[in-house]
């Protein structure tokens, strides 16, 4: 996800990073560390790179926030870019935060730390939901065992963290020490005798190494010379040739043995189980009918709250009353007496005025509904219902060739693309993040978009947006199955973990929604701006009805729309709600019939999202799939509209 | 495997877990019975609108349900049947201390009044279930010790359990394989101030349990 | 990982033959390619371990120790497992229902086995 808070490049001569599991409250102990925000939600990958802020308790230090881990040696993109900071950063701690409910899996992570000979605290965090399973575990024999402080929290809560800040003055470099089988050990002590000092101890170097790490990898080629990287790489390979397990795999052996002979003596059973209605309901949202009923619900709810709520009442009251009737003739009025040249006038209050347009779409248009929409999309993050929606909705993506897990991104999407796109990360292989990226720029309207569209075909009739939904639908759903043919590689299974359902905190809520939207109008205010300074220019020099004119039979003579929503779509260029809301207005002042709102709103709906998710794209995936996305998404949405038109006369709709 | 139960003594269920529950309270919410014997709130709803008909209980809209006199004198019926099985399971055929109040849960509906006296008789009139709690005579009265939740003990408390209350067999076989029986002495080590956990000595070995546990167990402090 | 473990006598049931509410202890994973086998057993679905299967629809959720898993039953399919234990709890009224799928899904698996033979 995307951190709100530029990361500024903190001078500090040391740091302390944040290392656990994914979807373990990580995020949060940063913020309670350093005060500052990052995107917290109750699902894995929530951070996907890195987040510094200066600790608040040390000065001079900087506290980093990584991505989850599963697997070390490391595995995934994610994966790898926190095991970058082992290597690369002058680390004076680490803090690795732990699931206490999942003890086997903490300490097996918690054991690899611990070898690596940097300082090193444990946060037991969780220890609530640990209780409510009845799971307790003995801190001091544990402490004993591991000669590592374990500091039980519950961050979300801010309990603990004040010991948890104690402690790390205290952290020393730990001592334990695992005995592998000799085969192993051999093997570490001739690669250990041919690597140069890093910041992690040889011995751990070493490991990382047998378990073919890329990101050790990566860094050894760098640091050695490549006669002595060739050595390693055959003498490694051998290793692998002999033998059934891979040396990895017996190294996870090893220390799997140990974490259970731990494991069993400092965890106890010390309460009942207690099944409260979160896992009741966590349990009925994945089942098969009842499941797709509540998502109905879910849906429905989003719907009215964004759909009727934000793009209705709250649109209206800001628009027509606030705007239209209060600000804009005040301002207009302003304006006229101050700049009295008219031409000057018109570039801020005129039909394509940088504040009658640009500010006024921004502010009473697309605010309320993204407002709206980010809050509601906080709730369903928090409780943990996105992983659910995920295996519910595996077998619609299996047909694209992907897995459920591709329902984070895309529902992600409806807030802004431009941040999904980072998010695909989160999927197992290039492919797979390929085609979700396909998707989410051709079918995924952001949250903005979608209230209008929402909204407008709401006003039309129930059956306007169900279709508009259906073409969505199956375009999405025929692209990605013929993408998912085309692009080469396999498509990898679901292999997801389901958080409980919690009950959001709702100033976790709050604070992430304000922190989205100002991102979010940092990146749209500029863009409206320069749109309507652009539209205005060729108004004024008569460009824009030569574009009007020259795309008069597409628009007209294809889509069958009015001229005036040729302007529409040219705003659209730069950003699909933004061409929206022009067609909104149209809309509003009578000028498109059911069938117009109806093929305009699915044109739309399909174009590239905007400038930023086509540069984001050409960031992550290169310059040649962003234009290559763009050249098939633009023919695609006109001809899909084009197509839409037909029918609906043909068939006699909405006449 | 299981009896099916008549709509009888589903009513019977109904009402001797009202009893159970009313020792602590006297209005039972309704989502604790439905809690209590399992099922879900709507199905619990639907029983009780039944056995106010019959009037067995008596249902305060949003605040929950109480025995009238009849029902209460049935409920306690219903209970000394159970609390008498459990003894006669434990005593006369050994069967474990955890398993024996399902078994009672199944017996207790199945036979009339003068297998219950035979009962009583072989069993030289208990006064408690192997549980600690208190067997009501025929009258359907019953008397027993005041005592207090486990977890409301402080750090250097000592006591000894009276019983076990609510019974259940999650909780028992918990306790069963803890060895905290009734007539134990017990007394507290510590209270974690995080998370509310007790360390207990009793028979001479330390136990950590939680709170929901400890809520369980009755104390004569 | 590429030997089984002597004490459980080899099967050729894999997670995608137990019925909901099983329990079923860990054989091999030999036969889940390697990035996700290596994902798995960080999860803790490790050789020897014990998981219980929730639910076979529309994925198989997995429980293991206290954390719930989805995979697909293609990759449920692949990871073999000793014969299920009868499911533990089952008493009062309202498990009633429980244990009826439960013996239900006892069935299935006898019909499973009879046809893999």
């Amino acid at each position: 996800m995307h951190n709100h808070h530029p990361s500024v490049e903190l001078k500090t001569s040391s740091s302390i990073a944040l290392i656990g599991h994914p979807n373990v409250g990580k995020s949060v102990i940063f913020h309670q560390l350093t005060g500052h925000y990052v995107t917290v939600a109750n699902y894995p990958g929530t951070t996907v790179e890195l987040t510094r802020g200066a600790a608040t308790h040390f000065p001079d230090t900087a506290v980093i926030d990584t991505p989850g881990i599963l697997t070390l040696p490391s595995r995934t993109d994610e994966e790898q870019v926190t095991a970058q900071v082992l290597f690369d950063e002058p680390l004076r701690v680490i803090i690795q935060v732990g699931d206490a409910k999942n003890l086997r899996r903490t300490l097996q992570l918690t054991l690899q730390l611990a070898e690596m000979g940097i300082p090193l605290a444990l946060a037991l965090n969780m220890m609530d939901e640990a209780n409510h399973r009845g799971v307790s575990v003995d801190l001091n024999l544990l402490r004993e065992h591991l000669e590592v402080p374990v500091i039980p929290t519950i961050a979300t809560r801010g309990k603990g963290i004040a010991q948890l800040i104690e402690q790390i003055h205290k952290t020393q470099k730990p001592s334990f020490f695992i005995q592998y089988p000799d085969k192993i050990e051999h093997a570490i002590s001739y690669v250990e005798s041919h690597l140069p000092d890093s910041n992690i101890s040889k011995r751990s170097l070493a490991l990382l190494w047998l378990g073919r790490d890329p990101a050790a990898e990566s860094w050894l080629k760098k640091h050695i010379v490549s006669n002595t990287y060739q050595e390693l790489l055959n003498h490694r390979k051998l290793l692998h040739e002999t033998g059934e397990d891979s040396p990895g795999t017996l190294i996870r052996l090893t220390r799997m043995e140990v974490v259970d002979r731990l494991v069993n003596l400092v965890l106890r059973q010390t309460d009942l189980g207690f099944r409260g209605t979160g896992v009741w309901l966590g349990h009925l949202a994945i089942q098969p009918i009842r499941g797709v009923v509540i998502l109905a619900i879910v849906l429905y709810v989003l719907y009215w709250f964004v759909g009727i709520f934000g793009a209705g009442i709250l649109v209206n009251l800001l628009e027509t009353n606030l705007f239209g009737e209060l600000i804009n003739p005040l301002v207009t009025d302003g304006i006229y007496t101050i700049i009295p040249i008219p031409i000057v006038a018109d570039f801020f209050v005129g039909e394509y005025g940088l504040w009658t347009m640009g500010m006024t779409y921004a502010l009473a248009l697309i605010l309320p509904i993204v407002s709206t929409f980010f809050l509601a999309f906080g709730i369903m993050e928090d409780s943990g219902y996105l992983p659910r929606l995920a295996v519910l909705t595996n077998r619609v993506f299996r047909i694209m060739g992907l897995n459920g897990k591709a329902i984070l991104p895309m529902v992600l999407g409806l807030g802004c693309v431009t941040m999904a796109t980072l998010t695909t990360r989160i999927m197992e292989n290039k492919r797979d993040r390929l085609l979700v990226i396909i998707l989410l720029a051709l079918a995924i309207p952001c949250s903005a978009q979608l209230g209008i569209v929402m909204g407008m075909l709401a006003s039309v009739s129930l059956s306007a947006t169900m279709i508009w939904l259906v073409v969505i639908v199956v375009v999405m759903l025929s692209v990605g199955w013929l993408a998912a043919r085309v692009l080469p590689g396999e498509r990898s299974p679901l292999l997801l973990e389901l958080p409980p359902l919690r009950l959001p905190i709702m100033s976790n809520v709050l604070i992430k929604t304000l922190a989205r939207l100002e991102w979010y109008l940092k990146e749209v205010i500029p863009l409206f701006l320069l749109g309507t300074a652009i539209m205005f220019v060729m108004q004024k020099t008569g460009l824009l009805d030569l574009l009007i004119q020259a795309s008069e039979p597409l628009v007209s003579g294809w889509l069958g729309l009015p001229a005036d929503a040729s302007a529409a779509f040219l705003l659209g260029f730069l950003r699909r709600d933004f061409g929206a809301t022009g067609l909104f207005l149209m809309e509003a002042q009578g000028l498109l019939s059911p069938v117009q709102v109806v093929v305009s709103m699915v044109t739309i709906t399909l174009f590239i999202p905007c400038v930023a998710s086509v540069f984001m794209i050409g960031k992550s995936r290169g310059w040649r799939t962003s234009l290559a996305i763009t050249a098939i998404v633009f023919p695609l949405a006109f001809l899909v509209g084009g197509l839409l038109k037909y029918l609906l006369v043909a068939i006699g709709w909405g006449i | 495997m299981s009896v099916q139960l008549t709509k009888g003594e589903s009513a019977e269920m109904y009402i001797k877990a009202i009893g159970e529950l009313t020792l602590e309270e006297a209005l039972v919410p309704i989502s604790t019975l439905a809690s209590r014997l399992g099922i879900s709130p709507v199905s619990a709803t639907e029983m009780v609108h039944r056995i106010v008909e019959q009037g067995l209980v008596e249902h305060e809209r949003y605040k929950g349900v109480r025995l009238t006199e009849t029902g209460k004198r049935r409920a306690m019926l219903v209970l000394r049947r159970h609390r008498l099985w459990e003894r006669f399971l434990t005593d006369k055929l050994k069967l474990p201390w955890e398993d024996v109040h399902d078994l009672a849960c199944r017996l207790e509906h199945a036979v009339g009044t003068e297998v219950i006296d035979a009962l009583v008789d072989f069993l030289d009139e208990p006064s408690s279930c192997p549980h600690g709690n208190p067997i009501p005579n025929s009258e359907g009265e019953f008397e027993y010790s005041d005592g207090v939740q486990l977890n409301t003990l402080r750090q250097g408390d000592e006591g000894v359990i009276l019983r076990i209350h609510p019974e259940s067999r999650d909780v028992l076989s918990f306790l069963a394989q803890k060895r905290i029986k009734p007539g134990a002495a017990l007394s507290v080590i510590d209270v974690d101030d995080f998370d509310g956990l007790l360390t207990i000595s009793i028979n001479g070995v330390d136990q950590i349990i939680g709170q929901r546990i400890a809520s369980h167990i009755v104390v004569a402090a | 990982m590429s030997q089984q473990p002597e004490a459980d006598a080899p099967t050729d049931l894999t997670i995608a033959d137990l019925a909901p509410g099983m329990e079923a202890k860990v054989i091999s994973l030999q036969a889940v390619q390697e990035v996700r086998r290596e994902r798995l057993l960080a999860y803790g679905v490790a050789p020897g371990r014990t998981i219980q299967v929730l639910q076979r629809s529309p994925a198989t959720i997995l429980k293991v120790d206290q954390t719930e898993l989805a995979i697909e039953n293609d990759v449920a399919s692949r990871i073999t497992v000793t014969e299920p234990n009868r499911m533990k709890r089952a008493f009062h009224h309202g498990q009633r229902r429980r244990k009826r799928r439960f013996r239900r899904g006892l069935k299935f698996l006898q019909r499973r086995k009879r046809n893999k033979r």
